[in-house]
Parts: structure tokens; sequence; C-alpha cells
């Protein structure tokens, strides 16, 4: 392969074992990441590490349901993430709706808003399967498999048709 | 000539940057060790800072903002210049230690511009937070630092090294100096409990809030160059320098790894209680260290 | 032209500068920075020719010699860069003819009192310059007249004793010439040098503004006009330390301030005083909240260094405090004209009202960076050079607590010249400034060639060590070790230039590798970090988002219980007035009455002297 290749390959590499995840909780699969984090499931022997703000991490962890009111805070928060970044949906909440399908407040599916790159199923998933499936994520960049946000900039459309549709055609207000 | 100092300057940049940045890595080891559980691998730190400079978009905040980054990285690789590392000084015979105190505040000066030029105002908070510890932190080290200027009747590094290579070292001849200045490096580090204006649980990292992609890269590069610096001036100043680079690495590991062990379990202070702490205990230790020393000096 | 005949023509020009501002206020401007080029080359012209005025009997006579010039120099300069600036600056003010007029005569004042050579000569113009700087003071508003009235009642307590020490000195030497009194020193004894001394230094600390006589400065120079601050804060306290200099003439420098002396130990005595000045400027400057008071507190301190500096005993020091009169007035022109041209253009110096103005007025910006990274004593700038000669004179000898003292001024100061720029400069902007330009080219020069002096003696400190010295030598003091770039003392060497290339080079490889990865987008000042909220008041009221009241509320914190020196002055202010309304209400009675009863009082004890 030629240089441009073996640069964006060495890129991949690094990229892949050193991510600072979002430490931005949102339903209640947030309960799952300390102990993940802390000494007996050690999050950091993989690299990563929490970061305080959305300018300085590269994953966004949406941590079980989504309400329509969160969903607004999760979307601009997004859109100030650095590329490249990827995201992780937790919990079976973020693949069918879960145990809160029937609400008239939470979202059924992730996928529609905002462009996943890796799913964990279960309600909650324990401390081994979110290893698991980071282990996954991180082999996936290694590869060059996961261009959420890319996906994200060229059908910004139909994204953004999903999101007004969900939340009324209200996409930055306070309510 | 002047080709040779370039060669020399950038050569001892690059090793200097290997050398700490694979030492923060292990220190991550030892407080994972600390607190029962693995760590990353030593390396991981090289991984943090190269995953930040390939990043494909960053965000800036006008002309101020990279000025600012720029200002504080050149004026950290300048200072470093200045510091003896072993029998190796990149100038030999320019190796003043007021002029090192000084530059390094061009540093401070640098980021602080470039982190309130973004105009979030937690960097604000975090930024004078800052200024206020390093007005406890300085003044105790700078009274120990006087009282060794004036026994040996020189500001230069190299012949402060060279007197105790040749007698003993500081550390021995005033303790309670060598203790109150490993203090304020700690202080002057960063390092709990002296973080108050970086503070990720209470202003969002302080000064830090608005960099992404490559400026995180490039502040965490000075934040390594300048450990080098400062904890380079505690070793060369109280542990005699070294009269190899090997000698000097060793006695830099231990003083480096202590400081990280001490800190891996201490809570934060407010700053004006740490401000407070300097002044009340590190100033009224560092008087009597310099009367006692006079003291012995003059009679 | 002689210097006399100078002295008659500036008191001359700015009479007629008052009748001509009325027809244009620039005709009078550019006239009063005309008559300052002149004079500065007809300075050089005289130098070591005596000249002087005969009015009656009295006889004011002048003389330009290696001493003088250092100071009329610098005089010069500081006034010809406020004349330059006030071209446009004083566009709004309401008595712009007074302030020509005025600001022309105090010229003439300075120029007569730097350069006269006689003791008396010296009283009148120092009486001249009060007065004139009174009037100057109060054209603002009625805060400043306050503020001007207590600046006036300190100053004349220095004066008082000013001119006691002159009459001391007639009585025992039997003249007042300098020259007379450098032959005929001998004749005095030591209870009235003592004496002489002491009154001296009391009027040169009121003047100069050094603890405990200060609290008239931050009143005074922060409610001043903003054109007229800088002139105030540079030069008028120089006024009071150039007294302190006159000490060295006329007593061997070696008797007065030696550290070994026999008699009364009055270096270590006023080194300490300027210590403790230095401190508590410094604590002082850091707890305000409006900029010209901050910087007229950093005037405390640095009077404070001076007074250090020159008290310690050795050439070093010496030298040092010499130099630091120049970089002081650098420095104070600097800030201050930054926050006048702020002023200009908005309306208000109050730093809580203010944000952000850095993408409109990048001039005014560079001139406050560069002013107070030169205060700060940060090489390569030309602050560095002062403090490192007093560090080292300092540390050759070991004296902590001054040190300590030196040091707690450089690093405090970091931390009060930061606000400034943090919350006028940078921040968010308010909306009702966005639209705001720079000040026009005529302020900005002055700005610029400030900035340009102080990188360019910074970088080649010899420019001003080489007249230094000879002024040291005409003293009777050893000069210091001087090369063009190089800094030379006993402890160590310096090159200034070698600092400034590593800091270019350094600056040169973080732009390389800055440059050499992606590149960024730039976005606009209502795009933060909000914690995920939406926050729409970022767009409409962005001065909500800008931190500056209470910046340093924690430090302050630990001084909520500090003593106040003004406290105890109102305190004697007051229990005088209270002694003395006894004697008031005795004569000053409400109703015709008791005016009726006083003056029969009189009447009869008239009778009863006249007749008995």
């Amino acid at each position: 392969m030629n240089t441009k290749e073996l640069i964006e390959k060495i890129k991949n590499i690094v990229r892949g074992h050193s991510l600072y995840m979002l430490h931005y909780c949102t339903g209640c699969g947030a309960i799952e990441l300390p102990p993940t984090m802390t000494s007996r499931f050690d999050m950091e022997r993989l690299g990563i590490a929490p970061m305080a703000t959305p300018r300085q991490a590269d994953i966004l962890l949406i941590t079980g349901y989504l309400s329509k009111k969160t969903l607004r805070r999760v979307i601009y928060t997004y859109e100030q993430m650095q590329s490249p970044k990827w995201v992780v949906g937790f919990g079976s909440c973020t693949i069918n709706g879960g145990i809160y399908y029937d609400s008239y407040s939470t979202i059924n599916r992730l996928d529609l808003y905002l462009p996943v790159d890796l799913y964990i199923a279960g309600c909650m998933p324990r401390p081994e399967a979110i290893i698991n499936g980071f282990k996954k994520l991180i082999s996936m960049i290694e590869k060059g498999d996961a261009k959420g946000w890319e996906h994200y900039i060229e059908n910004k459309k139909w994204y953004k048709k999903n999101q007004k549709k969900a939340l009324g055609n209200s996409l930055y207000t306070t309510r | 000539m002047i080709i040779k100092f370039l060669i020399r300057g950038l050569l001892f940049l690059i090793g200097a940057f290997i050398f700490q940045v694979s030492l923060s890595g292990f220190s991550r080891k030892v407080v994972g060790r600390i607190q029962k559980r693995y760590g990353p691998v030593f390396w991981q730190n090289f991984r943090d800072i190269f995953k930040f400079l390939f990043k494909k978009t960053s965000i800036s905040h006008g002309f101020i903002f990279d000025f600012g980054v720029l200002m504080a990285f050149g004026g950290t690789m300048a200072t470093l210049i200045f510091v003896p590392f072993g029998n190796f000084a990149v100038i030999p015979g320019q190796t003043n230690f007021i002029v090192i105190i000084y530059l390094l505040a061009i540093g401070l000066l640098g980021m602080a511009m470039s982190a309130v030029g973004s105009g979030n105002p937690n960097a604000s908070i975090g930024i004078s937070r800052a200024l206020t510890q390093m007005l406890g932190y300085e003044l105790p080290f700078l009274i120990i630092a006087l009282i060794i200027m004036f026994t040996n009747q020189s500001s230069s590094l190299e012949v402060l090294v060279n007197s105790q290579i040749a007698g003993t070292w500081n550390l021995i001849k005033m303790p309670l100096g060598a203790v109150v200045a490993f203090i304020s490096v700690m202080g002057m580090l960063g390092k709990k409990p002296f973080d108050s204006p970086i503070a990720p649980a209470e202003i969002a990292s302080g000064p830090l809030v608005e960099y992404s992609g490559k400026y995180l890269g490039i502040l965490m590069i000075q934040h390594e160059f300048a450990t080098v610096i400062e904890v380079g001036l505690f070793v060369n100043l109280f542990l005699g320098g070294g009269k190899t680079i090997l000698d000097f690495m060793i006695k830099y590991i231990i003083v480096y790894i202590l400081m990280v062990i001490i800190s891996s379990f201490l809570p934060r202070f407010k700053v004006e209680e740490s401000v407070k702490f300097f002044w009340k205990w590190g100033l009224s230790i560092s008087i009597i260290q310099a009367v006692i020393t006079l003291g012995f000096y003059f009679s | 032209m002689t210097f006399n005949n100078l002295i008659l023509l500036g008191s001359v020009t700015s009479f007629l500068t008052y009748f001509l501002s009325k027809l244009s206020y620039k005709i009078g401007t550019v006239i009063k920075t005309l008559f300052i080029i002149i004079s500065m080359y007809i300075i050089y012209g005289n130098f070591n020719t005596p000249s002087s005025i005969s009015i009656n009997e009295i006889n004011l006579n002048f003389n330009v010699n290696a001493f003088n010039i250092y100071f009329l120099v610098l005089a010069s300069f500081v006034f010809l860069m406020t004349s330059l600036f006030s071209i446009n600056g004083i566009k709004k003010y309401k008595y712009k003819n007074s302030y020509i007029f005025l600001n022309l005569l105090l010229f003439t004042g300075i120029i007569g009192l730097f350069g006269s050579s006689d003791l008396i000569t010296l009283f009148i113009f120092w009486e001249l310059i009060t007065w004139v700087s009174f009037f100057l003071i109060s054209l603002k508003s009625s805060l400043s007249r306050k503020a001007a009235l207590v600046y006036i009642f300190m100053s004349m307590i220095g004066t008082y004793f000013l001119i006691s020490g002159i009459f001391i000195i007639q009585n025992s030497i039997g003249g007042v010439s300098f020259n007379l009194i450098q032959k005929n020193i001998g004749l005095i004894n030591t209870a009235s040098a003592n004496k002489v001394i002491i009154f001296f230094v009391i009027a040169a600390f009121v003047k100069g503004g050094v603890y405990p006589l200060h609290t008239w400065l931050r009143n005074a120079h922060g409610e001043a006009p903003d054109n007229f601050s800088p002139v105030l804060s540079g030069l008028l306290t120089k006024m009071g330390l150039y007294l302190i200099y006159f000490l060295v003439i006329f007593f061997p420098f070696t008797k007065l301030i030696s550290l070994n002396i026999a008699s009364f130990p009055f270096g270590i005595i006023f080194s300490y005083i300027g210590g403790i000045s230095i401190i508590v400027g410094t604590i002082s400057a850091i707890l305000q909240n409006d900029a010209k008071k901050l910087i007229a507190f950093s005037t405390v301190s640095h009077a404070g260094y001076i007074v250090l500096a020159f008290s310690y005993g050795t050439n070093l020091a010496f030298f040092g405090s010499l130099m630091h009169i120049l970089v002081h007035a650098f420095t104070s022109l600097g800030m201050f004209l930054s926050i006048a041209a702020v002023k200009y253009r908005t309306n208000t110096s109050k730093m809580d009202d203010l944000g952000g103005l850095i993408t409109n007025m990048p001039v005014t910006f560079t001139t406050y960076l560069v002013s107070i990274i030169s205060l700060a004593g940060i090489p390569p700038l030309v602050g560095f050079v002062s403090k490192w000669m007093i560090y080292q004179a300092l540390i050759v000898n070991g004296s902590y607590f001054l040190a300590f003292a030196a040091f707690f001024g450089s690093i405090g100061s970091f931390m009060y010249v930061f606000r400034p720029l943090a919350t006028v400069f940078l921040g968010q902007r308010p909306k009702k400034y966005e639209k705001i330009k720079e000040v026009p080219f005529l302020m900005q020069l002055p700005m610029l060639i400030i900035t340009l002096l102080t990188v360019l003696l910074g970088v080649l400190p010899g420019i001003i060590i080489k007249p230094l010295n000879k002024l040291m030598t005409h003293l009777g003091i050893d000069p210091i070790e001087s090369s063009l770039y190089k800094l030379v003392t006993k402890l160590t060497t310096l090159d200034m230039v070698l600092i400034f290339t590593v800091f270019g080079l350094g600056f040169l490889i973080a732009l390389i590798v800055f440059l050499i990865f992606a590149k960024t987008t730039k976005v606009k000042q209502h795009e933060q970090y909000t914690a995920g909220e939406i926050v729409p008041e970022l767009k409409t009221m962005p001065s909500m988002y800008h931190y500056s009241k209470n910046y340093y509320k924690p430090f302050s914190r630990i001084f909520s219980i500090f003593p106040s020196l003004e406290s105890i002055y109102n305190r004697i202010a007051y229990f005088t007035k209270k002694i003395f309304d006894i004697f008031d209400n005795f004569f000053y009675k409400e109703t015709v009455n008791g005016y009726v009863w006083i003056i029969s009082l009189v009447f009869l004890t008239l009778i009863i002297i006249r007749w008995l």
C-alpha cells in the first residue's frame, strides 16, 4: 500500500488504543460505569479514561433510555465533539426501546438520530460485557470500520429530518 | 557554532520528551498498583499525545487563542534549553537560576492568555485560582534558593552542581529547606493536594475546558516539558545534579515517583487554604532554615 | 538659547496656548508638542552652562550636568508621549483650554525643578508643580476634587519639612547653592545632618508615595483625568525620589548609607521601609476593583523598590534603582495609555462592564501586554534588567527578608496586572461594544513607540548602561561593568541576545509543530461548553457569562480583617477637628445676637485696656 494508507493505518492503531469517553451519564445504565472504571474491572488498561468536556472526548456513551428532553442536549453535545468520534449504545433501550417501548417521552431506536457504531445489549450489561464490547470497538477502529461520524456528515439531512420528527421541529430550545 | 548548539538543543528536547513521557506513563502504572489494579502499559502517554495530534478537526477561538498556546509551548522549550541535565548542558555557561524561574512564567502567562481568550468563564476561574496559588508556592522556594545561591556566591546552576559533587549534597546540609522545596515543586506541578486550578469535577477542568484536538496534544507536551524543568531544578539544587546523565536520570526517577505516590492518596485543598498553608508552614520553616544556615555561614 | 530663557519662554507659551486653544484645541496641543520637542534639543545644547533668572533680589539658578540630564530627558520623553496622545485624547474633556495651559506650565515647572542648581530654586519649583498638579487633578469631577484636596494637604506636610531642612542647611553651611554645599560639607555637625536627612526623606516619601505616607495615591491617581495619569504616576512621584538622590551629593555616599555606620543606621531602616512598601502595595493592588486604582497601588510598590535598592548601599543596587526609575516610567506610560484609549472609545474604565475588546483594539492590547510582561520582570524585556540587578545585589549580601519582599512584589504583580487583561481585553464582549473601532493613529503612535523601546532596551541594555555609568562616576560611585548586550555581575554573566534568540527559536519550533497537523475551524464567541445545556443568553446577553466581578475573591478572604492605614489617618483628622470645633463654636454663631455679643465684648476689652 502507498504512504497515505500506511499513515492512516498507523493513525487508526494509535486512535484505537487511547479512547477518552465523555462522562455523560444519561439513563439508569450509568450505574454500571463506576465498577468498570475502578479497581476490580479496570478499564484503564485498555487506554480508556473519562474526560470532562465534549471537546476533549472521543466516545459518547448513551447508557440506557433516552428521553426527548435529553435527546436535544445529547445532539448538541455530539455536535460539539471533534472528529473522529464514536457513539456506543448501551442497553436494550437504545436498540428497540427496552422496557419503556410504549412510553410517550422516550425514543425507541437510537440509530435514527445519531450514528451508532456499536450496541451492547443487556439490561443492564455487566462490566464484563462492557469490556467485551469495548474490545470489539477497539478492533473495529484499528481495522478502519468504525465510520459513524462520516455517515453523519454525509446523510445529515436524513438525520435532521428524523430528529425534527421526534422533537417537534424545535431542536435548540430549552424546553 | 550556532549549528552545533542547535543540534544539541534539538537532541536534548527529543531525549527529554521520550524520557519524561515514558516516565509519566510508568507512573500511571504505579498509581494503578497502589489502587490494586493493573494500570495501562507504560507507553500509554505516547498514544494519548499522538491521538490528540492526529485528530481531524479542532476548534479555535481567535488569534490570541492560538498565539497563547504557541507562546506557552515555545517559552517552555526555551526554558528547557537552560537546564543542565547531569553533565550535559546545551550551552555551557548559560544556566542561570533566575532566568529559568522567570522564563517559566512565560509559559504560565501564555496559557493563561489563551485560556481566558476562549471566552468561557470556567477557564477564567481556573486561571484566577492558578495565579493565586502561584503566589503561595513560589515564595518559600525562592527563599531557600536564595540561601543556596548566597552560600555558594553564584547563581549559575552548573556551579551549584559542581560544588555539591565536590562536597556534600544540599539535602544533607539543609534538610528542612529540601522538604519545603519538595512540597513547593509539588505545587508547581499541579499535583494533588494542589490541583485546584484543574479540578475536573468543580470547574470542568478549568483552563483546559475549550481545548480540543491538536491544542490538547501541544499542551500535554508542554506540561511534560515543564515537569522536566521543575523536577530537574529540584534535583540540581538539592541532590547534586549528576556526574553523568544516567546518574541524573536515576535521581530524577526516584524524586518523581515519590511525588506521584504522595499525591495519589491525598484530597484537594481549597485555593485560600493552600495559600495559607504555604505562608504559614512553608515560610516559617524556610525562615528558620535561613537563620540556621546563615548562622553557620557567618561563624 | 539658554536654559533660563527656555523657562521664561515656557511660561509665556503656556499663557499663549490658553488663548489660542479657544479657537481650536488642536492648535494648542500641537504647539505644546512642538515646544516639548524644541526644549529637548535646547536641553542637550545647554550641557554644563549655568544660567539664572533674577527677579528683584531673588536669583533662580539653573545648570545641566551629568546628573540632571538623565531625569530631564526622561521627563521630556514622558511628556512628549502624553502630548502626542492628547492631541486626540482630550476631545471629550470639559475644560480643554485649562488642561493644555496647565499641562505646559507643569512641563516648564518640571524642567525647572530637575535643572535647578540651588535649593531655593528647587523649592520654588516644587511648590509650583504641587499647585499646578492640584488644579490639573481636580479638572475631572467632584470626586477628583476631593482627592486633590487630600493630595495637597499631604504635600503641604512634606513641603514644610523640606523648607525646615533647607533652613538648617543655610544655618550650618551659609548658603544653599549645590556647589557651595558640596565644598563645605564638613561644616555641618552630625545632629543637624541627621535632622536634614530625616526631613528630606519625609518630604520625598510623601511625594513619592512610599508607605506609610501613600494614602493619597489611590484616589488622586485613580480619579485624575486619563491623559494626565501617566505623567502623575510616572514622573511626579520621581520628583520626590529625586530629592533622595540629592542626599548622595550632600553627604558622601559611604558615610550616609553604608551598612556598618556608627551613627544612626539610616540605610537599614529605609530599605526595610521600602520592603514593607512593596508588600503592602502589592497586596492592596490585588484587592482593587478599578483599573486605575490598581495601577496607582502598583506605583506604591515600585516606589518601594526604588527606595529599597537605593538605601541598600552597594553600587549594583544603586544602578538597579536608577534603572528602575526608567522602567517604571515606561510601564506606567504603557498601562495608563492603554486604559485611556479604552476609555476614549467606551466611556468607562470599570473592569466589570467591559470585556472581549481584543478583536476591536489590537494595538492597545499589544501595548498593555508588553507593558505588563515588562512590569513582572520577565526577560528579554527592559523590566528584567533592573529587577535582575536588584536581586543580584540582595543575593550577594544574603539579606533574606529584603529578597523575599522583592520576589513578593514581582510574583504578586503577575496577579494584579493579569486582571485588567482578562476582564477588559479577553472574555465575552458585551453587545453594545461590538462596533467600536481602534483609536486614531496619533494615539497609537506613542503606544507603538513605547512597545518598541521596551523590547529594544531589553535586548540591548548597554544603550542605557553607558549613560548611567557616566552618571555614577560623576557622583563618585564605582561604575558597573557593561557591554552592549551582556549583563555582568560578581555572581554570573547573562547574554540578553542569546535569551531572545533561544526564545525566538522555541517559538519557531512550536509554530512548525502546530502547522504540521490538521487545520482548525474558527468558531464564534457564543459557542462555548455549557455542560450540554442550551443557553440562549450567550447570544443575547453575553456579559452575563463574563467572569470579572470578584476575580480574586479567595485571596481577599485571607485579608478580610486587614488593618488599614487610611482609617487611622481619618480618625486622627476627625479627632483634631473635634478639638478645634470648640473654638469654631465660640466664634461662629448662628444668629445676629451672637455677633453683637462678641463685638460688645471686644469693645469692652479695648475700653478696659485703654483707660485702665
